[in-house]
C-alpha cells in the first residue's frame, strides 16, 4: 500500500478519537512537535526506517522521548504504529494528521511575502485583503507567516494552499521587459 | 529634417506599456517532484485536470495525463532538460491546442504547430484548435459519397477513396507506403488549379530527419506545397512530441474541415507513434499490456481516426456540432470533410500484430502492400487480393465504376492460377486466356511513383485492359502501349475524356477508345 495512504488511514482514526475526547487540538500541536523533533533529528528519522533496531527497543526510546511531553493519546498512537510495524509511516501519518485537522478546522497557512516589516494595522488590512481571495473566503482562521524580502521592491506575494498571488513590483517589472524584448 | 520630440516617445511608451498585461491573476501552483526523459511527477496542483496544458519555466509546457493521489504525471514539451527539482509550475486552465489558419499552407511546423522551416512566423489569423476533441457525432455527418482521387490505378480502380474516409496503408518497411500518400497528395494539385483544392496535412510522427526533408523536397518539386501542411516530428524528438504530432496534424484538419473545406491528412506512421505512446506510458508507471503496449493504446488510435468525417452539408446542422472550439464558433460551415490516410508498418507481413489488428479494425479499409511483389517488379505493391475500401464503392465515378467492375475479379482468377502456371505448360485455351490477360493487367496496373494519372486517363486505360485489346502485344509492350495510348487520346479525344471525367460512359465512348487502341497497337506491332 502507499504511503500515503496509510498515513491518511491512521491519521484519520486519530483525527476521530481526538474529536470525541476534544483534544484535537492538542493532538494537533503533538504532531507538530513530533514533525519539528523528526525535521531537525536524522537520527531520528533513521531509527523510524531502521529495519535493524529491535522494536522493544525502539519503543523505550520513544518513550523516553516523548512520555510527559505529548498527550497520553499521542503517546499511545506512537506506540500503536510501533507495534503493528507501520514506524516507517510515523512522520508521514503526523503530517496528515496535521493536514486533516487543518481542513476539518477549516484553518489555512499563509505564507505572505512584503518588501518591509510588517506592523499591527498593515496585518489587519493584509488579513481583510487575503479574506477576500475566493480559495481563502470560507476559512475559519489563516496562520499568516510574514517575511520581509527586500528584493521584491514593492507590493505583495503570497502563497497558500496551493496558490500564489504575486503582485510584486519585481515580478511586474520583469513582465514589462518580456513583453518588450519579445516583440 | 524630420524630428522626434522626447515627449512623443514618452507617448508611445506609456501606451505600449499600457497593452501589457499587468494584472496579476491567482494561480494554482505545483512543484516538480521528479523529472526524467521528458515525464514530470508534479507535486500539488489539485484542481488539475487531465489533458490540461501546464506552464513551466523556460518556455516548457506539459500536460497532464496522469491524475494520482498525491501527484499528478504530465509529459513535457519543449526543452525540459532544463527543468530542476522543486521548480514551478502553473496551470493554464486550458487543454493542450495548436494555432490553425490559413497561414500554416506550405510551412512545415512541429508537434506544436510552431514553423520549423525557418521562413519566420507563421501569418494571417490564427484559431486555436485543441489537440484532443471528441469527434462530430452521428447527426452532424453524411454518408461518404464524394471521390478522393489518389491518381493510382490500381486505388482508384479497385480501392476507391471517398472524402471523410479512412483507409489505412499497411505493410512492411520499403514497400512504397510513404509514396502512395505523397502520391495522393500530389494528385491534388489537379483541384488545386481548379480552385477547389483538397489542403493536405502530411505528419511525419518519428520518421528520420532527413526522410523527412526528402519529403518536403518531393512535395515541393511536385508544386504540392501550395496547398500543403507538413507537421514534423522526427525520430531524435522527444516522445510526447511523436505521440502528439498526429493530434497536430488531425486538429489541422480539422480546422479546414469545420470551416467547410475538404481536407487530406496522413499519419505517416501510427506504429512509430504507438512505440512513443508505449515510452511514454511506461515511463508514467501505466502497467503493460500486449506487447507492452498500455490498455489505452487502441482508445488513442480510435479516437484520433473517428476524427475523419464527412460534415452534413446544411451550414445550420453543422453549426451545431458537439465540441466546436470557441475560437471558430462563428465560422462554421457545412460539408467539409476530412480524409484519414494512416500508415501501419508491419514486420515480415504479420498483420496480425497487436497494433495492425487494432487499426485495421477501427479503419474503413486497407490497402496491404508487400514485399514480393514489391521485389518482383510490381510497384505500386499492392496485393489487390486482400486490400479493401469498406465504404469508397460510392465515391466512385460512374465511368470509373462501370469499367472497373471486372478489374478485380480477374486479377483474383489470375493470382489463383498463377501458381499452377509454373508447374507446366500443358494449359488449356481457357486456362491460358485468364493468365495472358492477367499478366497484361498487373503490367498495366504498374505506375512510376510521383507520377498520378487524371481519372479520365485512368477509365480509358482500363477499360482497354479489362475488354482484353491488349492481348495481342507482348507483356513487355504493355508499358509502352500505355504511353503512347494516351498521348493518342490527349490528341484526339479531348472532347471525351472530358465526358469521361463527368461519369459519362457509353457505346459511343467504348467505340472511340478502342479505335484509338486499335491505331496504337497497330502502330507497336509494326
Ligand atoms: N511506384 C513506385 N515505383 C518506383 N519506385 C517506387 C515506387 N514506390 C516506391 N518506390 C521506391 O521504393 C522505395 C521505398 O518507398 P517508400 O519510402 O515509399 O516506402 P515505405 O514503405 O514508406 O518505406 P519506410 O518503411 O522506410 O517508411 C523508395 O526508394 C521509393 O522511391
Ligand atoms: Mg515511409
Amino acid at each position: 500500500m502507499s504511503a500515503l495512504r496509510v498515513a491518511r488511514r491512521y491519521a484519520a482514526a486519530l483525527l476521530m478519537l481526538g474529536k470525541e475526547q476534544s483534544v484535537e487540538d492538542r493532538l494537533a500541536e503533538d504532531a507538530r512537535l513530533v514533525l519539528e523533533a523528526g525535521a531537525q533529528s536524522p537520527q531520528l528519522r533513521n531509527l523510524l526506517k531502521s529495519p535493524i533496531i529491535y522494536r522493544d527497543k525502539k519503543d523505550r526510546i520513544l518513550r523516553r522521548l516523548f512520555e510527559g511531553k505529548v498527550h497520553d493519546i499521542t503517546l499511545r498512537f506512537i506506540r500503536i504504529m510501533l507495534r503493528k510495524r507501520r514506524e516507517a509511516y510515523l512522520l508521514d501519518a503526523f503530517r496528515q494528521y496535521v493536514e486533516l485537522y487543518k481542513a476539518a478546522k477549516k484553518i489555512a497557512d499563509v505564507l505572505v511575502v512584503l518588501p518591509t516589516p510588517a506592523d499591527a494595522p498593515l496585518m489587519e488590512s493584509l488579513e481583510r485583503w487575503l479574506r477576500t481571495l475566493p480559495p481563502l473566503q470560507d476559512k475559519q482562521r489563516l496562520n499568516v507567516r510574514t517575511v520581509a524580502d527586500e528584493a521584491i521592491i514593492g507590493g505583495v506575494m503570497t502563497e497558500f494552499e496551493g496558490y500564489k498571488l504575486d503582485r510584486s513590483v519585481r515580478t511586474q517589472l520583469e513582465r514589462f521587459k518580456k513583453a518588450f524584448s519579445l516583440s | 529634417m524630420v524630428n522626434i520630440r522626447p515627449d512623443e516617445v514618452a507617448a508611445i511608451l506609456r501606451e505600449e506599456l499600457a497593452g501589457v498585461q499587468d494584472e496579476a491573476r491567482l494561480e494554482e501552483v505545483g512543484k516538480i517532484l521528479q523529472v526524467s526523459d521528458g515525464i514530470a511527477r508534479i507535486y500539488g496542483l489539485r484542481g488539475a485536470k487531465s489533458g490540461e496544458l501546464l506552464e513551466l519555466d523556460h518556455g516548457v509546457t506539459g500536460i497532464v495525463l496522469n491524475l494520482e493521489e498525491d501527484n499528478v504525471g504530465a509529459v513535457l514539451l519543449g526543452p525540459w532538460d532544463k527543468i530542476r527539482e522543486g521548480d514551478e509550475v502553473r496551470r493554464t486552465d486550458r487543454i493542450a491546442s495548436v494555432m490553425a489558419g490559413d497561414g500554416l499552407i506550405g510551412r512545415v511546423v512541429n508537434a506544436l504547430g510552431q514553423p520549423i522551416d525557418g521562413k519566420g512566423p507563421i501569418q494571417g489569423e490564427l484559431f486555436e484548435m485543441p489537440l484532443e476533441r471528441r469527434a462530430p457525432g452521428v447527426i452532424y455527418r453524411e454518408p461518404v459519397k464524394e471521390p478522393l482521387q489518389t491518381g493510382i490505378k490500381a486505388i482508384d480502380a479497385m480501392i476507391p477513396i471517398g472524402r471523410g474516409q479512412r483507409e489505412l496503408i499497411i505493410g512492411d518497411r520499403q514497400t512504397g507506403k510513404t509514396t502512395i500518400a505523397l502520391d495522393t497528395i500530389i494528385n491534388q494539385r489537379e483541384n488545386y488549379e481548379k480552385g477547389e483544392p483538397v489542403i493536405c496535412i502530411y505528419v511525419a510522427a518519428g520518421q528520420k530527419a532527413s526522410t523527412i526533408a526528402q519529403i518536403v523536397k518531393v512535395l515541393e518539386e511536385h508544386g504540392a506545397m501550395d496547398y500543403t501542411i507538413v507537421v514534423a516530428a522526427s525520430a531524435s524528438e522527444p516522445a510526447p512530441m511523436i505521440v502528439y504530432a498526429p493530434y497536430a496534424g488531425c486538429a489541422i484538419g480539422e480546422y479546414f474541415r469545420d470551416t467547410g473545406r475538404p481536407a487530406l491528412v496522413v499519419y505517416d506512421d501510427l506504429s512509430k507513434q504507438a512505440v512513443a505512446y508505449r515510452e511514454v506510458s511506461l515511463l508514467l508507471r501505466r502497467p503493460p499490456g500486449r506487447e507492452a503496449y498500455p490498455g489505452d493504446i487502441f482508445y488513442l488510435h480510435s479516437r484520433l481516426l473517428e476524427r475523419a468525417a464527412k460534415i452534413i452539408g446544411e451550414d445550420s446542422v453543422a453549426a451545431q456540432m458537439n465540441d466546436i472550439p470557441p475560437s471558430i464558433k462563428d465560422r462554421i460551415k457545412g460539408g467539409g470533410s476530412l480524409t484519414a490516410l494512416p500508415v501501419i508498418e508491419t514486420q515480415a507481413g504479420d498483420v496480425s500484430a497487436y497494433i495492425p489488428t487494432n487499426v485495421i479494425s477501427i479503419t474503413d479499409g486497407q490497402i496491404f502492400l508487400e514485399a514480393d511483389l514489391f521485389n518482383a517488379g510490381v510497384r505500386p505493391a499492392i496485393n489487390v487480393g486482400i486490400s479493401v475500401s469498406r465504404v469508397g464503392g460510392n465515391a466512385q465515378i460512374k465511368s470509373m465504376k462501370k469499367v472497373a467492375g471486372t478489374l478485380k475479379l480477374d486479377l483474383a482468377q489470375y493470382r489463383e492460377l498463377e501458381a499452377f502456371a509454373k508447374f507446366g505448360s500443358d494449359l488449356d485455351a481457357a486456362t491460358k486466356f485468364v493468365l495472358d490477360k492477367g499478366a497484361r493487367l498487373v503490367e498495366l496496373l504498374k505506375q512510376d511513383k510521383f507520377s498520378p494519372l487524371r481519372v479520365e486517363d485512368q477509365v480509358a486505360l482500363i477499360y482497354v485492359g479489362t475488354k482484353g485489346l491488349l492481348m495481342d502485344i507482348p507483356v513487355e509492350k504493355v508499358q509502352e502501349f500505355e504511353r503512347r495510348f494516351l498521348e493518342m487520346c490527349h490528341l484526339k479525344l479531348s472532347e471525351e475524356l472530358r465526358q469521361i471525367a463527368e461519369g459519362k460512359f457509353n457505346d459511343e465512348l467504348a467505340a472511340a477508345l478502342e479505335n484509338v487502341a486499335k491505331d496504337v497497337i497497330a502502330q507497336l506491332k509494326s
